[in-house]
């Protein structure tokens, strides 16, 4: 049976994908997490994230374009799959209930 | 398939791109390291790699564009070693197919293990011999790192390089690292190629000075002057203050942070006002960091250039080079071609009076370890120290390695019925290869985890000898413990290399038999290897011999003069002469004081440098005189015998000839007789001066000159910078107390400092003693090492002779009989090494003291002690053993078997 959790990190990174559009690819959702997280992700760890989302099925990926700063190579461009969607909702679901049960919640950290 | 159409479908884009984009032409012709692009498409999973490869390369023009090139190159080196990591490595081929399996590796490091318990003192001997090996080898590593990365911290250190000052007249091409004052600046505005200058001028030519703030005097030794363009080329970061506006004031100074405190403690510095050498005042402007110690110029407190008399238009001249001079060269141009075009245009610059030197440019970078007879005053260190340093270090690592060798090589026999069974239930050479690498490599792990305790414990020690500031923490880098991965796969192959191989080759028929004919001839090779350990060794105790022998002749030779109990006081921080002379009156009413003078300089000092010409032949070529400018008294202080003539007299203001004590050389060099020369007239660039007196030869310098041409004069041209008190030494310390008191009372505003004569000769063999330590130490740690292999080997041997021991015994041998035989082997072959040894030891010693121009002579007793005390350590060693086994009863070691 596949893991289908939900990492912290894993989450960050589907939810860029679908922050950036048609516009997913490696160096793309790096800089918008660093921008976004204000701390730097290095590619390495960027791609073991996407590779375990990937065989999860949360994720697809194809080919794009080439461009000569990128030493004529193609930018793999991912995009999130309707099972990645719904464990992204289920995550949310899960954390919303878990803030309503909070009493007497209030942000002033004591 | 796939693999290959996408490398086709790249290279096609690849050159289309090139061809098409010419914006991105110039970007292209960066690109990412080599080997790290090769590295990575080493490792890369296949399906990974042209998507990763592309988006690296692509972070990598990004910040080239935002951050430069370097930060890029530094940013791709990351990611890549970020790369390697499980989910993106390509699946590695067991390289051992299915000879080796985990389990295989496993029951090996049992077996290991084992075998380190059984024989428990031989693993110890190993692992110790190895860790102070390395621990010596890091500990070097740690000192080279300090010195090969002398003024990297300046971010254009690249682009930064020294104008010298070459002497083209003198025959060995004399270089200064300093210039006259109008170089840098007519460099800079003459070549294009030149982005920015500086000059930066040691304080009163490299003097220590005076620093008076308030009540408080300082002594401060780095200060320099320099242009405010110095921030420019240099990396500062100021705490306190305007970089950019700092030195832009005349009569402005900044302090590092730890000068700061100390004169100023807590206050805020700036605005305040501090004196120098009790003339200049200057404004404080701004605090730096302090800089890294690895530098040449260590700057503590930098006071702007202008506004002193070296800045004033008439001192813009094309001599006196005392000026330090710095380019920022722009990028991309071309250091040699600059100093080419330099050399050129200066002939034409230069007045013809003054032609008598050239520019070299030296790279910032190198002025640390290859100035090598340039003269400057920063004491550089020269790269030859590197590389004997290392080499030892090389050597002592090679020695613990072969102590591996020899151990595992001694024990085979035992080991070779544990093959023998292996082989003959089916295990390949290679597998047993593989348990004996095994083995190594758990004890070099060993070693090396030792070593690091050693290195932590011994580091402050180390940094003693050294005179370093080395930490503990250097290990962090992942430079260093990268160094220490590689240091523990190069023992392991290089100490069990030949064991593995060899242990691992023998035929099981011959390996499982029991008689001695095993066919296996490690023997010659042992004692090859004890042969070379111990010939490096007696080098070591033959140069370690040789350099206290030179050092003490060097300390024992007759001056010529006499430098016990004479102090030097500093009295530059004091202007006037009048003060200067009431301080020596004053000091001359203490019981303590025998005789004092007033002087420019003296020995162990440089003096000025003049020409001293041949009285009768106007036009000849001169040769080279240093000068001091003294008071009558200074032939008195310094025990200088005068041989002909009188002393000098106190020059009064309305002299126009001035007198002068010439010493022997000088003399000779005139060509004419002490008696003869007395009231003769003499051109030495002292304006029109009388020969008075002849004193003999004395060593104003280092045991490394011969003795030159001196000159004692009176004519007032230089300051008189010394006050030179002879003293009584018996109560030295209330003595220099009373100096104290007296010197701040006439004068307040100037800090004390003193030295004496005999420490300051001394310390112009500072760079020797300390070599000498350093081979000591190593010559100590190579016996050590070689000792306790010595010792195993001899522990080894007996044990495989107790059965022969004990018959000899029986049948009636002495004690000595048996010591004797069992240590002559050993004993040959440290007397071999010997042989071995001297000869480069000659060459060694004969070179090293070639620097010398009074050394001693070679003699054969030097070499004989060493060969005595060598072989008498072996003995000692190997005799622990022998006795043992000697003096125990034959029946227990008959009994056996």
């Amino acid at each position: 049976m596949k893991e289908t959790a939900l990492g912290e990190f894993q989450e960050i990174v589907l939810l860029t994908i679908l922050i950036l559009e048609e516009n997913a690819y490696g160096v793309s959702i790096q800089q918008e997490i660093a921008k976004r997280l204000n701390k730097e992700v290095s590619r390495g760890s960027l791609h073991t994230a996407l590779a375990r989302l990937e065989d999860k099925g949360f994720i697809q990926s194809e080919f794009g374009e080439a461009s000569a700063k990128r030493g004529g190579r193609r930018k793999r461009f991912y995009t999130v799959t309707n099972t990645g969607k719904a464990a992204l909702k289920k995550a949310k679901d899960i954390r919303d209930d878990l803030w309503n049960a909070i009493p007497n919640f209030s942000l002033k950290i004591v | 398939m796939e693999r290959y159409s996408k490398f086709l479908f790249e290279d096609c884009v690849n050159s289309s791109f090139i061809v098409h984009h010419s914006s991105f032409k110039k970007m292209l012709d960066h690109h990412p390291p080599k080997y790290f692009q090769r590295f990575f498409r080493w490792f890369c999973h296949a399906d990974y790699h042209e998507e990763l490869a592309g988006d690296i390369e692509e972070i990598f023009y990004d910040i080239i564009e935002t951050e430069g090139l370097s930060a890029a190159k530094k940013a791709y080196r990351k990611e890549i070693l970020k790369l390697f990591r499980p989910s993106v490595i390509r699946e590695i081929p067991w390289p051992f197919s299915n000879q080796i399996t985990p389990a295989m590796l496993k029951n090996f490091l049992k077996i290991s293990l084992r075998h380190f318990g059984k024989n428990l003192s031989f693993s110890l001997v190993n692992l110790f011999g190895l860790a102070f090996g390395l621990a010596a080898a890091l500990s070097v590593l740690f000192f080279i790192q300090d010195e090969v990365t002398y003024e990297h911290f300046h971010s254009k250190a690249d682009r930064i390089v020294r104008v010298n000052t070459v002497d083209i007249e003198d025959a060995d091409e004399l270089k200064m690292g300093a210039t006259p004052n109008k170089a840098a600046f007519y460099i800079k505005e003459t070549f294009p190629e030149v982005e920015e200058a500086t000059r930066v001028f040691p304080h009163n030519f490299g003097q220590t000075a005076s620093i008076n703030y308030k009540t408080n005097n300082f002594v401060e030794d780095r200060l320099y002057w320099a242009d405010s363009t110095i921030f420019n080329l240099f990396d500062f970061q100021f705490l306190k203050g305007d970089i950019h506006t700092a030195l832009d004031q005349t009569k402005t100074v900044i302090l590092s942070e730890t000068t700061a405190k100390r004169y100023f403690g807590n206050r805020n510095p700036i605005g305040e006002m501090l004196k120098v050498d009790n003339a200049i005042d200057v404004k404080v402007t701004g605090v730096f960091k302090d800089l890294p110690t690895n530098t040449h110029l260590p700057f503590h407190v930098i006071g702007s250039f202008s506004g002193h008399w070296f800045s004033r238009p008439d001192n813009q001249t094309w001599s006196n080079a005392s000026f330090f001079s710095y380019l920022l060269l722009k990028e991309g141009s071309d250091k040699a071609a600059v100093e080419a075009k330099l050399q050129a245009a200066i002939k034409k610059v230069i007045p013809a009076d003054n032609l008598w030197y050239t520019f070299e440019l030296q790279g910032l970078k190198d002025i640390h370890l290859f100035s090598r007879g340039i003269e400057d005053e920063f004491g550089a260190r020269d790269v030859s120290q590197i590389y004997i340093l290392s080499g030892l270090a090389i050597l002592l690592l090679l020695i613990a390695c072969i102590n591996y060798m020899n151990l595992a090589t001694a024990k085979s026999q035992k080991r070779a019925k544990e093959v023998g069974v292996n082989k003959t239930l089916g295990a390949s050479s290679g597998q047993m290869a593989t348990q004996f690498f095994i083995e190594t490599g758990l004890l070099a792990f060993g070693g090396v985890v030792l070593s690091l305790v050693i290195l932590y414990l011994f580091l402050p020690y180390f940094n003693q000898l050294a005179d370093k500031n080395l930490s503990f923490a250097l290990l962090a880098q992942p430079k260093f413990y990268l160094g220490l991965v590689g240091m523990w796969v190069l023992i392991t192959f290089l100490a069990g290399s030949y064991p593995a191989l060899y242990l691992s080759s023998f035929s099981p028929m011959n390996a499982l038999r029991t008689d001695q004919a095993n066919g296996f001839n490690a023997n010659s090779l042992r004692k090859g290897l004890v042969v070379f350990q111990f010939s490096i060794a007696t080098v070591l105790i033959i140069s370690t011999l040789f350099f206290y022998l030179q050092l003490n002749f060097i300390k024992n030779k007759k001056l010529g003069f006499e430098p016990e109990q004479v102090l030097a006081v500093r009295i530059q921080g004091i202007r006037s002469n009048a003060t200067k002379r009431a301080l020596e009156k004053e000091l001359q009413q203490l019981p303590a004081v025998l005789k004092t003078s007033l002087t420019q300089t003296f020995p162990s000092r440089t003096g000025s440098g003049r020409t001293i010409y041949k009285i009768n032949a106007p036009d000849e070529n001169g040769k080279n005189l240093t000068t001091c400018r003294a008071d009558p008294n200074i032939l008195n202080v310094l025990g200088v015998k005068l041989i002909a003539g009188r002393p000098l007299k106190q020059a009064e203001e309305q002299d126009t000839i001035f007198q002068v004590i010439l010493n022997e050389s000088a003399i000779k060099y005139l060509g004419i007789s002490p008696e003869e020369s007395i009231g003769k007239r003499v051109n030495a660039n002292l304006g029109i001066s009388e020969i008075v007196g002849v004193c003999e030869d004395f060593h104003a310098g280092s045991m490394h000159q011969q003795i030159g041409n001196y000159a004692f004069h009176n004519k007032p041209t230089e300051w008189l910078s010394y006050l030179l008190v002879k003293v009584n030494t018996n109560d030295l310390s209330n003595t220099i107390q009373q100096f104290q008191d007296i010197y701040t009372e006439v004068a307040p505003t100037a800090a004390f400092e003193y030295t004496f004569l005999d420490e300051s000769m001394n310390r112009l063999y500072a760079k020797e003693e300390q070599l000498a330590k350093v081979v000591f130490l190593f010559a100590g740690l190579t016996i050590f090492i070689a000792c306790l292999g010595l010792f195993a080997l001899a522990a080894y041997a007996t044990e495989r002779r107790t059965k022969e021991i004990g018959i000899r015994k029986v049948l009636g041998a002495s004690v000595g009989n048996i010591v004797g035989l069992l240590s002559k082997e050993f004993l040959l072959l440290v007397g071999i090494s010997f042989l071995i040894a001297i000869p480069i030891a000659w060459v060694a010693m004969q070179r090293w003291l070639q620097d010398f121009a009074y050394r001693v002579e070679m003699e054969w007793w030097v070499f004989a002690i060493a060969g005595i005390l060598a072989i008498f350590i072996a003995f000692i060693t190997v005799s622990f053993q022998s006795l043992k086994a000697a003096l125990s009863n034959p029946v227990e070691a008959i009994k056996l078997d």
